[in-house]
This record gives C-alpha cells, sequence and structure tokens, in this order.
C-alpha cells in the first residue's frame, strides 16, 4: 500500500513524461486463453505483479468492447461475440492511471465449448443382459453378462433356479450369521435365490432388535432360503411356526385366555393380504362411494389370533408350554387353544372345538388362498427387484403366474420370480421417465463390488456403517422394515420410491462416504477393490471415461456426466484421483444408483 | 443469558451476515451458487407464509410421569404417599424432592377446579419456565383409538389399542400418532401436508425416529455433533478438488430424464446444501446461550442452530426429533429418574434461551412424548409399564397451565385399567397432536384425514386448547 502511494505521487510530480519511463508495468492474464463464443472469461490486471482493478478495458482497442469483438465488463468479465469474427484473437488490454501504463492479452475464440469425448455406441447386448442381472442378481459381472448374452435370459434363469442354496453357517453367533449372509449375496453363486432371500426378508420381517443370538435368527433365514425359490404355501405355513418369528412377533406361548395378536395382525398386514381389497392388478377396489375396502377389521385379528393360539416352543414339557427354544417349530398343545368358534377372512367361519392344528390349518388356506395374495406380493417382489412404479397390467401378468403357474399350482415362486424377471416391461431395454428403482445401500454398494470385481475379505466391520445409512442386515428397526414399501419419492409423491425412505439427504451424503471408502482403498482390509486398470487409462480422459462407462454403465452414461467429468478430469494430472473422479461420481449419482 | 431482542429481522440479518461470511470461505457454497443449485434446491414456499418448527422431545423407555407432577390436594396426595413411600418413591416439598407448591385452574375439564402440585425436584427450570407461562403440562395422554372408559377397556376388542404393554410397538404407536402404523409419523405427515419440500424439513439428531418419517417426507439424520461431510473433496491441489466438487454438482443438476434418477441426485443436492448449513451453524457467530454438555443439550444446540438457519431461508414448516433413552427404571428409579429429568430439564431451559437468542422463540414449541407411563403402584423394584401419561409442551406460543386431571389414585378405579395405578388416556395422542398440527398450520380436515388415519373424528375435542 505504501509502496503504491510513493508511486502515486511520483506519477503526479513526473506528469508529461512517458509513464513507461517510470518502468510501471501493467500486466493482463490469463494469456493466450481461449473461450467458446458467447462464452466468458474473466481477466485481471496487475501492476508490477501487484493486482490492481484501477484500470479500464479495452478490447481490440474499444473501451468496453463492442458486440462485434465481444464486450468486457468494468472488472475485466469478457464476453465472446455470439458467432466467429475475423478478428481473432482478440485483444484484451487493461489501461492504468488515464494510460500512464497499459498491458494486453490475446484470447482466442472458438467455435463452441471444447467437444465432450464422444461416447461410444452403448453396447445393446450389454445393456440389455446387464439390466437383467441388476434385476435379478446382486449386480452384474463381466462373466455373467458374457454368461446372458451366450445363453439368453430365459436359459440362465433356468440355471440359476436350478443351483443349490449357499450354506448358512450351523450354530452361529450373531455376527458370523449377518457376514455369512452378506458373503451369499456378495459371492454366492446362487445370486437369483439370494435375491429372492434378500426381497423376503424385507417383508417377512424378524430383526435382532428383539431376537439378540445368532440361535434366535438363524431358523428365520433357514426358512426365507429354503422356500425362496418353492412355495409360498409352504414358506407361509414354515415361517408362521417359525421359532424365531414367533418370539418376534409373540406367537409363540399365545394362549388362553388372551391370545397374542401380534402376529395375526403383521401377517395380514404386512406378509399377504395388506389393508385393503385389490384387484388382480395391484389396484385398489372401491366401493360405491369411492373408498377402500379393508380387507379385515379388529375382530377378524382377534378371531385369527384365537385361531392361531396354542402353540409352544419345543421342550421338554410336552403337554405344557415350553420357554423360547430355537432348535424346532412351534408344538400344538390343545390344551391351550381357544376352542370356541371363529369367523376368518370372507366369512369363512371355523367350528368349535377343532384342534390347534386343524384351526392353524385353517388360517393357512383362509390366508393363502385370499384374493389380494396374488396382486401383493408380485407388487412386493416387482418393486424389490425391477421397479417401484410398475403398470397394473404388468402387476397382473406376475399375479396371474402367482395364481397359477400354468399347471394349476399357486404360490409357485420359482414361476413368479421368472415372470417379473421374464416380463416385457422388466425387458423393455428403452429407457423410460419411471423406469427402475433407487438402489438401497447393500445393494448400491454390493453392485458396485461386484461390477468392479471386487473382493469381499472380512465384512464383520462394515455392519456399523451400514446401519448409519439405515439397513444394518438383521437388524430391521421395526417389523415395518428398514423402509416401507409405500413410501412416496420426496418431492414427486404421486410415485413410489420406497428405498428413499433411507435416502434423506445426509443419509445420501452418507451413502456417497461409504462409496468413497470403498473406492478409495481404506476399507481394503474388508473389501478389495482394485482400481489400477482404470488408473492406468486415466492418463487418457476419453479413455478412463469409456473405461467406467463401460464397467458400471455398459455405455449408458449420460452426456451431462461425461462432459462434467471431462471438464473436472482437465484440473488434475494425478492418475488415481484422476480415476476416483470418474468412478466416485459415476457411481454415487443416479448414473449407478438409480437401477434402471 | 441473551439481550438480543426477539425481532424476526435481527435473526435474519444475522444469519445473512453468516451466509455472507461463509460464502467468501466456502468453496462448495460457491460452486453451489455458481451453478444454480442454492436456488435451483430451494424448496418452493407456497402452503405457508411464515416460519414454525415442532421439537419432539422423546423419552425412550417411558417416563414415570408420575413423579414428575405430582397433585397435592390431600385425596391424591394421601393415595401417592401410601403407594409409592414403602418403596422410596414419594416425592415432597417438605424433603425437597419436589419443587415449591403451585396452583392451577385446570383447563379442559368440565369442572375447572384449583388443582395444587408440584415438580419433580430435578425439574427445577421447568418448574421456573411454567412460571413464566411457556409450559403446558398435559394430563393423562396416552394411545387410544376412540374415547374409552374402564367397562369398554375390559371388554377388549376393537377399541383397545393393541400391544399397549411393549415398548417396542407403543413406541411406534405414539411417534405414528395412531395404533395401526403403516410405517410413517404424525411429525413427517404433518410436513407432507404442509412442508415445502426442502432439505431441512424433518430432521432427527443422534437418533432417527419415525416421528419425522412422513410418506414424502424423508428424515435426516444429523450426528449428535452436527457435523456431516463429503468425503474425498479435499486433496491436492486443491484445485482438483474443486473441479471435482463443480462436476458432481454439474451432473446432480442435469435432468436424467427419470423420475427416481432425478430424486436420487436431488438428495444428494439437498445433502450438499444440509452440510453447508451445518458448517454455517458451526462456523458462524457462536451461539451465546450455554448448552449443558450432555446428550440433550448437543442435540438441542444443533437444533437451535439449524433453526437459525432455516429461519432466514423464508417461510416453512419444520419436525424435529431429539431423544434421550434409559427412562425404563425398573430398578434404581430414585436415582436415574432425578438425573434424566435433570438432563430433560436443563437442556430445555437452554433450548428456550437458544430461542430466545436466535429471536425464533415464538415460532418454535417442543412437547415430550414416551413410549407411556408408568404404574403408580411400584413393583418389586422401580415401576411397571403403563398407559395414559403426563407430558410437557414448551415454548413461547404455550397457553401455559395444567390440562385435563390426574386420574383418580385409587386402584383398581374408574381410571386404571389393571389395578396397579394404569391410567386409561383422558386425550388421546391424536388430539395432543392435532392440538400441535393446528397451530402448525393444518385445518381440521387435514388433521383427521391426512394426519391422524380419520381417529381424530372419534374425539368430540379436536383442540386440548393449550396453544391458545
Amino acid at each position: 500500500m505504501k509502496a503504491l502511494f510513493l508511486r502515486s505521487s511520483v506519477v503526479c510530480c513526473a506528469l508529461g513524461l512517458a509513464a513507461h519511463a517510470l518502468a510501471a508495468v501493467i500486466t493482463v492474464s490469463p494469456y493466450g486463453d481461449s473461450v467458446p463464443v458467447g462464452g466468458t472469461r474473466t481477466f485481471k490486471a496487475a501492476l508490477d505483479g501487484v493486482a490492481t482493478t484501477a484500470v479500464t478495458w479495452l478490447v481490440n482497442g474499444t473501451a468496453g468492447g463492442s458486440s462485434f469483438d465481444g464486450t468486457i465488463s468494468a472488472s475485466g468479465v469478457y464476453t465472446a461475440p455470439l458467432v466467429l469474427r475475423s478478428r481473432n484473437p482478440v485483444t484484451i488490454t487493461a489501461v492504468w492511471n488515464g494510460d500512464a501504463a497499459r498491458g494486453s492479452a490475446p484470447i482466442t475464440v472458438t467455435e463452441s465449448p471444447p467437444p465432450p469425448p464422444p461416447p461410444p455406441p452403448p453396447n445393446g447386448g450389454a445393456v440389455a443382459a446387464a439390466r437383467l442381472l441388476e434385476q435379478a442378481t446382486f449386480g452384474p459381472t463381466a462373466s455373467d453378462i458374457a454368461a446372458v448374452q451366450q445363453m439368453g435370459a430365459s436359459a440362465w434363469l433356468t440355471q440359476q433356479l436350478a443351483l443349490p442354496p449357499s450354506p448358512l453357517p450351523a450354530a452361529p453367533d450373531l455376527n458370523l450369521l449377518r457376514k455369512s449372509w452378506y458373503m451369499n449375496m456378495a459371492s454366492g453363486p446362487d445370486q437369483v435365490r439370494q435375491r429372492m432371500i434378500f426381497a423376503l426378508s424385507q417383508i417377512f420381517v424378524v430383526s435382532a432388535d428383539k431376537n439378540p443370538y445368532g440361535n434366535e435368527m438363524l431358523p428365520w433365514l433357514q426358512t426365507l432360503s429354503r422356500h425362496a425359490l418353492g412355495n409360498f404355501d409352504a414358506l407361509l405355513r414354515e415361517m408362521t411356526l417359525n421359532p424365531s418369528m414367533a418370539k418376534y412377533l409373540d406367537l409363540g406361548n399365545s394362549i388362553i385366555p388372551n391370545p397374542n395378536e401380534n402376529y395375526a395382525r403383521e401377517m395380514m398386514q404386512l406378509f399377504t393380504i395388506g389393508l385393503s381389497m385389490l384387484n388382480q392388478d395391484g389396484t385398489l377396489q372401491l366401493d360405491a362411494g369411492g373408498n377402500p375396502i379393508p380387507t379385515y377389521d379388529q375382530s377378524r385379528i382377534h378371531d385369527m389370533a384365537r385361531a392361531l393360539s396354542g402353540w409352544t416352543y419345543p421342550g421338554s414339557n410336552a403337554t405344557g408350554t415350553n420357554w423360547e427354544n430355537f432348535t424346532g417349530p412351534l408344538q400344538p398343545r390343545d390344551n391351550y387353544h381357544d376352542k370356541g368358534a371363529k369367523t376368518l377372512l370372507l366369512g369363512v367361519t371355523l367350528p368349535a372345538n377343532q384342534t390347534t392344528l386343524q384351526d392353524y390349518d385353517a388360517v393357512m388356506q383362509n390366508v393363502f388362498n385370499h384374493p389380494n395374495v396374488p396382486p401383493f406380493i408380485a407388487t412386493r417382489l416387482v418393486r424389490a427387484l425391477v421397479k417401484s412404479n410398475p403398470s397394473p397390467a404388468y402387476v397382473k401378468r406376475v399375479a396371474d403366474v402367482f395364481a397359477n403357474n400354468g399347471g394349476g399350482v399357486r404360490g409357485d415362486l420359482t414361476a413368479t420370480v421368472r415372470a417379473v424377471l421374464l416380463d416385457p416391461e422388466a425387458r423393455d431395454d428403452t429407457p423410460s421417465s419411471t423406469q427402475g428403482h433407487l438402489k438401497d445401500p447393500v445393494l448400491h454398494s454390493l453392485s458396485l463390488i461386484r461390477t468392479l470385481g471386487g473382493t469381499v475379505i472380512d465384512p464383520s466391520n462394515l455392519f456399523w456403517d451400514y446401519y448409519l445409512l439405515g439397513e444394518r442386515l438383521l437388524n430391521s428397526p421395526s417389523v415395518f422394515n428398514f423402509y416401507s414399501p409405500t413410501t412416496r419419492v420426496p418431492g414427486a409423491a404421486q410415485y413410489y420410491g420406497p428405498e428413499f425412505q433411507i435416502y434423506a439427504p445426509s443419509l445420501a451424503i452418507g451413502r456417497a462416504n461409504f462409496l468413497y471408502a470403498l473406492l478409495s482403498g481404506s476399507y481394503k482390509s474388508m473389501i478389495d477393490i482394485d482400481i489400477t486398470p482404470f488408473v492406468a487409462v486415466a492418463p487418457n480422459a476419453t479413455a478412463l471415461i469409456d473405461q467406467v462407462d463401460a464397467a458400471l454403465l455398459q455405455g449408458r452414461m449420460s452426456t451431462a456426466a461425461r462432459q462434467a467429468i471431462a471438464s473436472a478430469l482437465q484440473a488434475s494430472t494425478d492418475n488415481r484421483e484422476r480415476a476416483i473422479t470418474a468412478l466416485y461420481l459415476s457411481a454415487i449419482s443416479a448414473e449407478f444408483a438409480v437401477q434402471k | 443469558m441473551s439481550n438480543r431482542a426477539e425481532k424476526p429481522m435481527t435473526t435474519y440479518s444475522r444469519a445473512r451476515r453468516r451466509l455472507l461470511k461463509l460464502g467468501a470461505s466456502s468453496g462448495l457454497l460457491r460452486a453451489l451458487s455458481s451453478l444454480g443449485l442454492v436456488g435451483a434446491m430451494r424448496p418452493a414456499r407456497a402452503a405457508v407464509t411464515d416460519f414454525k418448527a415442532l421439537v419432539c422431545v422423546y423419552l425412550y423407555g417411558g417416563n414415570d410421569g408420575n413423579n414428575l407432577i405430582v397433585p397435592l390436594d390431600s385425596t391424591h396426595y394421601t393415595a401417592y404417599t401410601q403407594l409409592r413411600n414403602g418403596s422410596g418413591l414419594a416425592l415432597s416439598t417438605g424433603a425437597n424432592t419436589l419443587t415449591p407448591q403451585r396452583s392451577a385452574t385446570l383447563r379442559a375439564v368440565a369442572s375447572p377446579v384449583n388443582q395444587p402440585f408440584a415438580f419433580h425436584y430435578g425439574a427445577p427450570e421447568i418448574d421456573a419456565l411454567y412460571g413464566q407461562g411457556k409450559v403446558a403440562v398435559v394430563l393423562n395422554v396416552g394411545m387410544l383409538r376412540q374415547p374409552l372408559n374402564k367397562a369398554q377397556y375390559l371388554a377388549g376388542g376393537t377399541a383397545v389399542p393393541p400391544q399397549l404393554f411393549s415398548h417396542t410397538d407403543q413406541t411406534v404407536q405414539m411417534q405414528a400418532g395412531t395404533p395401526s402404523p403403516s410405517g410413517t409419523g404424525w411429525g413427517g405427515r404433518l410436513v407432507d401436508v404442509l412442508g415445502t419440500a426442502g432439505h431441512l424439513d424433518a430432521v432427527s439428531v443422534g437418533t432417527s425416529g419415525l416421528f419425522i418419517e412422513g410418506a414424502a417426507t424423508h428424515g435426516n439424520l444429523v450426528p449428535s455433533n452436527g457435523q456431516l461431510s463429503l468425503s474425498g473433496m479435499n486433496f491436492w491441489p486443491q484445485t482438483a478438488a474443486d473441479a471435482r466438487k463443480a462436476a458432481l454438482v454439474q451432473i446432480l443438476n442435469a435432468d436424467t430424464g427419470n423420475v427416481l434418477g432425478n430424486a436420487a441426485n436431488r438428495a444428494i443436492g439437498n445433502g450438499l446444501q444440509l452440510m453447508a448449513d451445518l458448517q454455517l451453524a458451526s462456523s458462524a457467530t457462536p451461539l451465546q446461550t450455554v448448552f449443558p454438555s450432555t446428550s440433550l443439550g448437543a442435540q438441542l444446540k444443533v437444533v437451535t442452530q439449524l433453526i437459525d438457519l432455516r429461519v432466514a431461508q423464508g417461510p416453512g414448516r419444520q419436525v424435529y426429533f431429539v431423544s434421550l433413552g434409559g427412562f425404563d427404571t425398573h430398578s434404581g428409579q430414585g436415582y436415574q429418574q432425578w438425573d434424566l429429568l435433570r438432563q430433560v430439564s436443563q437442556a430445555i431451559n437452554a433450548f428456550q434461551l437458544g430461542l430466545a437468542e436466535i429471536g425464533a422463540a415464538n415460532q418454535v414449541t417442543s412437547f415430550t412424548l414416551s413410549d407411556f407411563g408408568r404404574t403408580l403402584q411400584p413393583a418389586t423394584s422401580g415401576t411397571d409399564h403403563g398407559w395414559g401419561n403426563h407430558h410437557l409442551v414448551i415454548g413461547a406460543a404455550v397457553q401455559g397451565g395444567i390440562y385435563g386431571q390426574f386420574p383418580s389414585f385409587t386402584l383398581g378405579g374408574p381410571d386404571d385399567a389393571t389395578n396397579r395405578g394404569t391410567w386409561i388416556p383422558q386425550f388421546a395422542t391424536q388430539q395432543f397432536g392435532a392440538t400441535l398440527g393446528k397451530w402448525f398450520g393444518a385445518d381440521p380436515t387435514m388433521l383427521d384425514s391426512q394426519v391422524f388415519n380419520a381417529e381424530l373424528a372419534n374425539f368430540a375435542l379436536k383442540d386440548i386448547g393449550f396453544m391458545g
């Protein structure tokens, strides 16, 4: 500041002398830049190296410039003309102190923004295969994509559905069980079954919040694994008498005179028929007044609970009740069973004096044959595997197969999952505005790991992260699951978006941080993702973007993302950071976060 | 604590000053502004023309309301001491285990009699706020589906809420505001009808709560230290990191052509905005109010900071969920409840001072919720799971006083569901919530059909009156 005053006084005294005789030098930066037509660049002036704003600006010698050569503001923001001119490059000049000094810099006006790297044509066959694998597995791998392309969707699915279930540990502690389940999802060969187990685990919810030991959760997971591709009737019957479920929803030792209604209520509301009568296409049936028709009322819950009373855990007492025991299914005790008559769903009545087993059997038949079950389960499975907002026609096609697999069998889950995955609406590879669903934290991270060929070494210490993201396996916060299937899309409430319930802004940031930890190697001892192939091509921005696009999106990366990533790459010469930029931004944005 | 005038404009300019200050130092905010994201993410604010926030202070485990506020008329107090003396749970003014006696004319009752009472000695700040007219005590509130007398309760069936004495179920039902929950809470549903789809609409601090989940409103979980950052955005050279950040914002801003894709990108964009807000909250002029160094104190400090920021952004509605655990004091209740109520009382007091400091005292109302009340008759140790409970509503907009009446303390009497002093609620959670919801700006139709599961219609009194 002091030097400047001094110089000013010198200038005053030396009035009349040529300014440059005083060696005052104005420099203008940037020098030799380029700007697209219509674009802007900010110029700065410095007086002997010290930034100054006390200058006026000229474009090709004209103060403030012109529409022909482009204009410049008092603060040095140059706006290029809208079309290319013959005088190019343009000269930007800063004039200091009434022309005591001036400096210039050229800038070249270019035709249009630097072209983004041209996207390679999407690989149609790979996209079709990858879409099937996104819906049917925990993420497409290169070898699975090749297999689907070679075999075709139907044959690949047939092969998958025939695979035996991945094993679960026999007598686990809870952490071991959680880890084994996760490993099965990450790398079990029976991917379709694993995806179905995961979907069903979010319908028939049991939580270690109430069943805190591994042996209290294992029977639940075994039943899901056993019947995930079996029959829904068998699944429902086994789950009803499953000791894990019996503890979680209190059917174990639910006895006269006050049977517990918890299981009866949630089994109907969440596992099978829901609260309102449905059409076969999943839409609500309405009464004459346009209102939904309740499937049941509290009296039906009460009677269902009475009909399901009299079950106890296996144990030493063969005639009375036993304390919690998870070694086998519940056992009937007729002397603890409510023997009165009951009215079930749809007016079905049970006579008095039936046995515990007879009433149980009648309840199972009554619920399983309720007309809501096919559209209810069809909607749940389509949402879990394919899309949050299926058309009613799609739901109906799946529900029809659930109701009858073609051979007269109701509840065939193998036929149902085939119907879900091979439906034309699932296989339509043309992007649409309501296609797909947001991945939940487990699916989002596992699909990234699988797609990049990562190795799950030991996930035990990751589950705290998953807890913070709202989805710690085995620990649903309530019977309503980690997220409700009826959650709406924030800001677009006419659409369903179940997974958005755990994607509030802070959780979206948390999700990004988790994926960053996986990509950047800070979780290498737990999950090893090798990004060196991307680092190797990183010197070439186009090659890097193409490779990330091919790996994560099979060539579906949007032009906006390609452009944005390309511009970010210009700012870095560190190949590892360049690779992470391309992978990270693709992985956390909707490009990869939404399964389309 | 604070001599700031309670003028909205003061708050406005104060927050704006902070915004400018941060704007100069935050590359993120610059990136957001330059790409138009700050503007784009600003929600439309059509429905409401002012700012209000509701803060749920959830007491996990079932607070013993019978010892939070004790009736001192001789009929009640004699029964109380007879039942609770033996286990050492009876409080008294003489032993200084109650605050000095007050009295109030009961409100929202058929016969407005005068009722002497006092608060638990762990809650002197609550008592003082009561003295300033900023506390309403709503007596015997709990989960109901419809008004219920003892005969109806004993008859059972459809009228009685299920799983009344189960922590997990009642935690869900109280926050859902209905005995038939379906995965959303009444705070979230209030924001569904009144909110603006902003990134600060629904915030839980420390622990997430169903209360703030709506059908289209999804609760932010903010750590109790109020810190949130995005990984991978700080590395050398900073220009490269800034470019990565700018590219992210650019991707998030682009139309994906897909409803779910746009919403997913909006979630991260809103997250960046929330990050900037939290950064602003911690880096800007510190609050002068000193919050107690307890979990609840830290949570309510973050809430105060976020309200300060949110007020500056214009009209809107916010719901907050903060919580304190440990109220299931089967054993050791005497010390533990004192310790817990002390934390609640001090934190709420600091919160009121903080709200006054930022000029938002009239716009923010906080209230307690808990799983259930506890039995008046002690168990072998402590007390057992009960039903109706006494709750506090705190704020400058509150019409202070005592609402409803204490249940009859006769075991097996008309108010006792189980012969242990298990109160059949005189007010439903839905009525309690609707009174707050009306102040929040919801009309009666919205409250009944969209917020309270068409169950509010079962109750004649839709507004208990404690919000004036």
